[in-house]
């Protein structure tokens, strides 16, 4: 039987690509027997899920709720202004 | 939310383009975006200022046939992509003794995982674990505790669903390099998850071993 610390490695591997056919079947035969890397393949799809809410989700103005970072002040007035010169200097 | 029986002229201009309200629309969603990469203000500023360039010099050819926000983000994102394709060519080695001491206790002599015994699971509520404010939160927390490497290379996987190839071809990684790269920065995520947000959760079913 395979161990929990290769269960783990199988487990990621097979979030990318397909595990050849033993590697499968050593690791169907172990999460059989396994409930915490049961639960850890719920936690690797989870965290991905998670991770693609909270750096490319498009959401409502107010995320700082969501702890969600936010542009600092002085980087906005920055860009602001280099768009509006850019826009200027074209007229 | 507005009512729709009349656009405003604002919302008519922002929806097909005025730069004007680039920044305030759309500047959070770019700076999360880069920051989450490089965690470098500086970096991120300039990456988003040659952003807006590109996308000024564009902006007739733009139709609208995609959201504002779709095309400057792709556009970043391709900032995003030259940036790290260029920090590679300092030959950043992967320091695998470093890494390999976080790992060395997250499993035991046996192989197995070394403190299954405070373990509990993560989806006790009905909700969905990872939709959870204080959730992502703690996410986003030990997520740029991530040496870079490992955060910008899961980023790129997790998040843009890169092919690994295209990934190991952009930063000069060999498959096995990306493979174990991936492994260990989706294990420590998860460490510092369990550590700092399950844990502090009140203490729910353990896990039945039968």
């Amino acid at each position: 039987m395979i161990s929990c610390r290769k269960a783990s490695e199988l487990l990621s591997k097979s979030m990318d690509e397909p595990l050849t056919p033993q590697e499968a079947l050593a690791l169907q035969f172990h999460m059989k027997a396994c409930v915490i890397c049961e639960e850890f393949q719920r936690q690797l799809v989870g965290l991905r899920s998670g991770l693609r809410k909270l750096v490319s989700g498009s959401s409502p103005k107010d995320d700082s709720s969501l702890g969600k970072k936010r542009m600092p002040a002085d980087m906005r007035a920055q860009l602001q202004s280099f768009i509006e010169n850019k826009l200027s200097d074209d007229e | 939310m507005s009512e729709n029986n009349s656009v405003s002229p604002c919302e008519s201009a922002s929806s097909s383009g005025d730069p004007g309200q680039w920044v305030e629309e759309h500047g959070d969603v770019l700076y999360r975006y880069a920051y989450y990469y490089f965690r470098d203000d500086a970096l991120v500023e300039d990456l988003i200022q040659d952003t807006f360039l590109v996308a000024l010099k564009g902006l007739e050819k733009f139709k609208g046939d995609s959201s504002v926000r779709t095309w400057l983000t792709g556009i970043l994102k391709h900032k995003i992509y030259d940036q790290l394709r260029r920090k590679v060519k300092g030959r950043e080695v992967l320091a695998s003794s470093d890494a390999e001491d976080g790992f060395t206790t997250l499993f035991d002599d046996l192989d197995q995982w070394a403190n299954y015994e405070q373990m509990r699971p993560w989806g006790q509520s009905p909700d969905k674990f990872f939709e959870q404010k204080e959730f992502l939160k703690v996410l986003g927390q030990c997520s740029e505790k991530l040496p870079a490497r490992l955060r910008q290379v899961q980023l790129m996987r997790d998040v843009e669903d890169l092919p690994q190839d295209e990934i190991c071809n952009m930063l000069d990684l060999s498959s096995s390099n990306l493979r174990v790269i991936l492994h260990r920065a989706r294990l420590l995520l998860r460490d510092c998850l369990e550590t700092n947000w399950r844990m502090l959760q009140p203490e729910g079913e353990g896990f039945d071993f039968l």
